[in-house]
């Protein structure tokens, strides 16, 4: 390597508690680089561990086994108290599924992140604004529920960008919407971490946005498949 | 942190359910608050009303009946005794003053009071209001909560269910013939007295063919003390004022054997009370009950609807938000129902509570000071600090929720 990696993994391993209380290992890895603003794919069928590597990218779960470091970030020594805040400061997640809230309207979904500490939501409100308007939202103010699903994958994708993370990390961001949907938010998610340089990991099944990321991991059974 | 837009999205989405909720909870609220402020209310009121007579001296008998005959005018054939222990009464040094009650007519549902104008008028405490009082014994003032224009002229008929203007039969009961005029109406005082009419004893005496307690031949306009003792007919109840404590216990003790019974109604009031208040502490505790059984229902609504909300929980995880935070929402979530449904009950217990005093007062004249005081606001404080701490259950589960798998699940 001759750069010092953005992300470094090292002799990773990833187990979930079974509802009986057994353990199973879900993915192990020995090795991952990235560079900051580097694009990686994450691929492979269902239950490959596509979305355990991404949780513990995102430092919502904690390896059994193993290294996770952003910059200079050791997440595995990190308290879960610590993991939560460097998230919301670092990293912005969109899911396959949105996850917006019903109830609060575009701004309100986009602004969030701010209501969970940090930078208060009235500093943040201007720069939540132009983020609706960079991902082709009109009305800041409309509720989410009325939107239509490419609409409100755009909403979670401005939601994630918030606070400028420099990691971006998406599971299966295009899997519930339409052809056209999808590739016009694949476009948005690769143009947004262009524009703010950061880190994009996104697990797709979608072949299109593979081939439009600079590196693929394929997964196949909690390994990298060769 | 500020998890109120979230809270108020939550509210919003759900306000069917949770205005159910709240409502449940105020409605269990409300009765004990409503409840508790009656009682101390009709104690209040019903002291209040007994508040002009110190000592009260009638017949042997049921003093509970003495004093609901005399002070609250529930109407009863009260035993008479000796009209001369006026006399005897007005001449004792310890007396201030002692004035006659004297029962028996009605007009129009309302009771004639024979007294004299010094008491009708509480000895000074109560002004008349419109026109004067009486000078004549064929003058009568009516309390404030009858309407009857002054000048209205009457006979009075004996016994409630009497018409006046009837044939032979009811002009028998009219043992004399007397016509009333109204000449004044007193001020209002939130007791029976306020739906009474007042008359000179002198002229109950006389409906009733009694010597009236003056000499024959008398003026109409002679009313009141000083009396011919030879003249005076029995009374079922006089009320006197001693001049100092002391006096009030002897006289209570003087007049406490031969023939007379002598009773102080304060005292009379808070055996009342007693009886009154087991009763409130049965439906108390009744209340309470329904209000721990309501909060419980509460927790396991919420805690069923916490499972359907474990995605929504990590996904605040996943966007940055730390445990405490999702304990705080959730902590907060509860507790404000519980706020609300208390805040609301105690305003639903007052309104009851008035609602209640107003028709007890429009049936029996006594008014009843309805007010949310220290019990009330101590009941729903305890509603509110017992949510504090069972809004703990479901926070805790809640800072709980395993983030990772609960969003994929």
């Amino acid at each position: 390597m001759s750069f010092a990696p953005f992300l470094h993994v090292e002799q990773l391993r990833i187990s979930h508690r079974l509802p009986a209380g057994d353990r199973f290992i879900a993915l192990t890895l020995d090795r991952l680089d990235l560079a900051a603003g580097d694009h990686l794919a994450l691929t492979g069928p269902s239950g490959s561990g596509k979305s355990s590597l991404l949780a513990a990218l995102a430092g919502l779960d904690r390896p059994a086994r193993g290294r996770i470091v952003w910059g200079d970030t050791d997440l595995t020594a990190l308290s879960e108290r610590a993991r939560d805040r460097w998230r919301r400061d670092r990293v912005g997640l969109v899911f396959q599924e949105f996850h917006l809230f019903d109830r609060l309207d575009v701004l309100g979904n986009v602004l969030l992140p701010a209501r969970l500490g940090g930078i208060g939501a009235a500093a943040l409100k201007p720069r939540a604004l132009e983020l609706i308007d960079r991902v082709g939202l009109t009305r800041p103010r409309q509720p989410v529920e009325r939107l239509s699903r490419g609409e409100m994958q755009r909403v979670a994708v401005a939601r994630a960008l918030l606070r400028s993370p420099g990691i971006l990390l998406a599971d299966e961001p295009t899997a519930s919407l339409d052809a056209a949907n999808a590739a016009a938010i694949g476009s948005l998610l690769i143009e947004v971490a262009q524009e703010l340089g950061s880190t994009l990991v996104i697990g797709t099944h979608d072949p299109r946005l593979r081939e439009r990321l600079g590196r693929e991991i394929r997964l196949d059974a909690g390994k990298v498949a060769a | 942190m500020n998890p109120f837009p979230l809270l108020l999205a939550d509210l919003k989405r759900h306000r069917l359910s949770l205005g159910a909720v709240v409502l449940l909870i105020a409605v269990a609220v409300a009765l004990g608050v409503a409840v508790s402020a009656s009682a101390r209310a009709l104690r209040q009121g019903s002291t209040d009303a007994a508040d002009a007579f110190d000592l009260i001296i009638g017949a042997p008998g049921s003093q509970t009946q003495l004093i609901l005959t005399s002070v609250f005018l529930q109407p009863a054939a009260l035993p008479l005794i000796d009209g001369r222990l006026m006399t005897e009464l007005a001449e004792d040094p310890g007396v201030a003053t002692v004035a006659p009650i004297g029962f028996g007519d009605f007009r129009l549902g309302y009771p004639i009071v024979g007294t004299d104008a010094a008491f009708a008028g509480r000895w000074g405490k109560l002004p008349v209001a419109d026109g004067r009082m009486f000078q004549r014994r064929d003058e009568v003032v009516v309390g404030a909560g009858i309407a009857w224009p002054l000048g209205t002229q009457f006979h009075p008929s004996h016994g409630l269910h009497h018409a006046i203007e009837d044939d032979d039969d009811a002009a028998a009961h009219q043992h004399q013939d007397l016509t009333y005029t109204v000449v004044g109406r007193l001020a209002a005082q939130g007791t029976p007295w306020d739906r009474a009419i007042l008359a000179p004893i002198e002229s109950v005496w006389w409906v009733h063919g009694l010597a009236d307690g003056h000499p024959a031949g008398a003026p109409d306009t002679r009313l009141g003390a000083p009396w011919d003792p030879e003249s005076l007919s029995g009374v079922p109840a006089l009320v006197v004022k001693p001049r100092s404590i002391a006096d009030a216990y002897r006289l209570r003790d003087r007049y406490r054997r031969n023939g007379t019974m002598a009773l102080f109604p304060a005292e009379v009031l808070i055996g009342l009370y007693a009886t009154l208040g087991d009763a409130r502490d049965l439906i108390a505790v009744i209340a309470l009950g329904t209000q721990i059984l309501v909060v419980a229902a509460v927790l396991l609504a919420v805690l069923a609807t916490l499972a359907t909300r474990r995605r929504q929980l990590a996904v605040l995880r996943a966007l940055g938000a730390s445990r405490r935070f999702l304990f705080g929402l959730i902590w907060l979530q509860v507790e404000s129902l519980v706020l609300a449904g208390g805040l609301t009950g105690l305003a639903l217990g007052w309104v009851a509570a008035t609602a209640v005093a107003r028709i007890f007062t429009a049936r029996t004249g006594i008014a009843l000071p309805v007010e949310i005081g220290a019990p009330e606001a101590l009941l729903v404080g305890g509603l509110v600090a017992a949510g504090a701490l069972l809004a703990i259950v479901p926070a805790w589960s809640a800072y709980r929720t395993p983030v990772s798998t609960a969003l994929r699940g």
